[in-house]
């Protein structure tokens, strides 16, 4: 299960879900989750179509980034709290694959939420990729056609 | 702190992954431990116990010790002995001809991001529990998985093998 959002980071996780998925086997699950905002007055929120369009966006997204063909990826779009979501998932899954830091998270944030929130509490074991990565093997996997990693800078 | 670029890696001279692992006595180490020898790729899993000479020494006293005193020599042996001992405890036999027992004097958390560099993936274990019985990710763990220069690991207290082959590894 590899969770995604927007930002760079997710990108070289997925690249390195897709480098494990190569030399092990198995297959990915990507989710993108989206939740509802309330507005002030309590209210729900109006534009839930508009979030799940951009969630399903984001995941397109870092589809075309990262060269992927030689492993069996499932989109999923979710409705919920991104940690809450990643973790009931996880629940079947053999490893839980973040980045360091979403879109959301600060300058001065050194772990994003959602990635301490599912190393906290996944079943699973949870890997969080670092931006640097660049997948030293990769280029040596013969599975993968791509001459290079798009995703995978930093 | 060199760049990683002028870094001297030996991971060129082990096949399969180099997997470093934090092992610090706790049950969710030991899970760390058992995922990193489980592994197929797994060319050298570096079971790395931190310690800390200063911590041998009465508490009292902690404070006015210079910062980073040289590890004296039974300080690192006892050390040494007690990554060797955890490692037997945690592992069957089968499983461990990979796995290298370290000690390492110093911080934890600057060890192992030190470490990191040279390491495929670094690997934790995931829980501590608080006072009040609550989890929590560690502050090491959080550390190295903001800061280490690989793929940080982070394994729960509870994790066992689910494929026959590594169950089979394990029993």
């Amino acid at each position: 299960v590899v969770g995604v959002d927007g930002s760079s980071n997710s990108a070289v996780a997925f690249a390195w879900a897709v480098e494990e998925a190569c030399r092990h086997g198995g297959q990915i699950r990507l989710v993108a989750a989206w939740h509802h905002s309330r507005l002030g007055n309590g209210s729900l929120d109006p534009l839930p179509g508009l979030r799940q369009q951009h969630a399903e966006s984001v995941a397109q997204r870092i589809l075309e980034q990262v060269p992927h063909a030689a492993v069996d990826v499932r989109v999923e779009i979710v409705e919920g709290l991104a940690s809450a979501v990643l973790v009931e998932l996880a629940t079947d899954a053999d490893l839980l694959v973040v980045g360091t830091l979403g879109v959301e998270a600060g300058r001065r944030v050194v772990l994003g939420s959602v990635s301490a929130r599912c190393a906290m509490r996944a079943s699973c074991p949870v890997v969080v990729v670092p931006p640097s990565w660049r997948g030293p093997g990769l280029h040596e996997l013969t599975c993968l056609s791509a001459t290079q990693i798009p995703g995978a800078k930093s | 702190m060199t760049c990683h670029d002028d870094y001297d890696t030996p991971l060129d001279q082990t096949d399969g992954s180099v997997y470093v692992v934090g092992i610090d006595g706790s049950a969710a180490s030991a899970a760390a431990l058992r995922w990193a020898a489980s592994r197929p790729d797994a060319g050298e899993v570096r079971a790395v116990y931190v310690f800390h000479a200063s911590n041998l020494l009465p508490a009292a006293h902690a404070a006015y010790i210079p910062p980073a005193p040289p590890a004296l020599g039974w300080q690192r042996q006892v050390a040494q002995e007690t990554a060797e001992s955890f490692v037997t405890q945690a592992l069957s036999e089968q499983s461990r001809p990979s796995v290298v027992p370290l000690a390492i004097e110093g911080e934890p958390r600057h060890v192992l991001v030190e470490l990191s560099r040279d390491a495929d993936v670094l690997v934790l274990g995931a829980s501590h529990r608080t006072a009040f019985g609550t989890r929590v990710l560690g502050s090491t763990s959080t550390i190295c998985a903001a800061h280490a220069r690989c793929p940080v690991m982070v394994v729960p207290e509870a994790w066992s093998p689910r494929h026959p082959a590594a169950a089979l590894q394990r029993a």
